[in-house]
């Protein structure tokens, strides 16, 4: 499993192109919410990324791409397994639109709520997930050179693992954890 | 005063026949495979949101995965690991479950 990304990628690479934001994206705020510090470029990019995945589960969720959103369950058991998918996968796809429409929501907003928060933890893995499965990443040191042609996905989803991290980061400062 | 308890007949059992012992179910084990996609620290956040462990454990737990390949996150009755494991798989981890 690879490490956050935060600085490594960018002093391996020493690519200026992923210098997207010295700052973080996402700060916990005194009153218990969250403010979004994010470029209206950074925004665009996940909206747009979210109706491409959001298309995909509601036309076909056997695509390839989409494999590691729905990992299996029973390894050995083929019965149990396929009783699995049957049951969840629905309720799978529900809990992901679910995510995609709060990000939506609040996707021009500047201060979202804790419980927001969770929801975008949510839907940007699942974009990851999706983007990793087109870059094929099978390791966890995998880089994308600038000449490649899947660099412009690779920049994208070496972003979202950044904003992934802020958003956990304040969720854990904001003392989201504690909550339960 | 509490009134005395009343007489009941006795009844017939039917006492079991067989020379097996009916054991409990085995529990269910819920484990987390490595993937080259989940970030540490994300991993670490999700086992502390879904099952309210320590960082530590937590994080115990995610280096468990990162350097042996799996964790066990989890046990219990068939219907929890499920559900666990459902929950695992919302957050995008590599969850599966096999009975101990």
């Amino acid at each position: 499993m690879p490490d956050d990304g935060r600085e490594a990628d960018h002093q391996e690479s020493g690519d200026e192109d992923m210098r997207f934001v010295a700052l973080r994206f996402v700060y916990a705020l005194d009153d218990g919410r969250y403010l979004l510090a994010l470029p209206r470029s950074v925004r665009a990019e996940i909206t747009r990324h979210l109706e491409d995945l959001r298309q995909m589960l509601l036309s076909d969720t056997d695509d390839p791409r989409l494999v590691r959103l729905f990992p299996g369950a029973y390894t050995d058991d083929p019965e149990s397994e396929a009783e699995y998918q049957r049951l969840m996968r629905g309720d799978l796809i529900e809990s992901r639109l679910a995510a995609f429409d709060t990000v939506e929501r609040t996707m021009a907003e500047d201060v979202v709520t804790e419980a927001d928060l969770h929801q975008w933890l949510q839907a940007l893995n699942a974009i990851r997930l999706m983007l990793a499965m087109i870059i094929g990443i099978d390791d966890d040191e995998y880089r994308v050179s600038r000449l490649d042609p899947r660099y412009a996905t690779y920049r994208v989803y070496v972003l979202l693992t950044e904003l992934l991290h802020d958003v956990s980061s304040a969720l854990r400062a904001g003392g989201a954890l504690d909550q339960r | 005063m509490q009134a005395a308890a009343p007489i009941t007949a006795p009844v017939e059992v039917d006492e079991p026949t067989s020379d097996k012992r009916v054991e409990p179910e085995r529990p269910w084990v819920v484990l987390v495979w490595n993937d080259p996609i989940n970030t540490m620290d994300y991993v670490t956040f999700v086992f502390q949101k879904l099952f309210g462990y320590s960082y530590e454990k937590a994080e115990s737990l995610m280096l468990d995965v990162h350097h042996k390949g799996r964790a066990a996150v989890s046990t219990g009755a068939r219907e929890k690991a499920e559900l666990d494991v459902f929950r695992l798989h919302e957050h995008g981890l590599w969850a599966t479950m096999q009975q101990d």
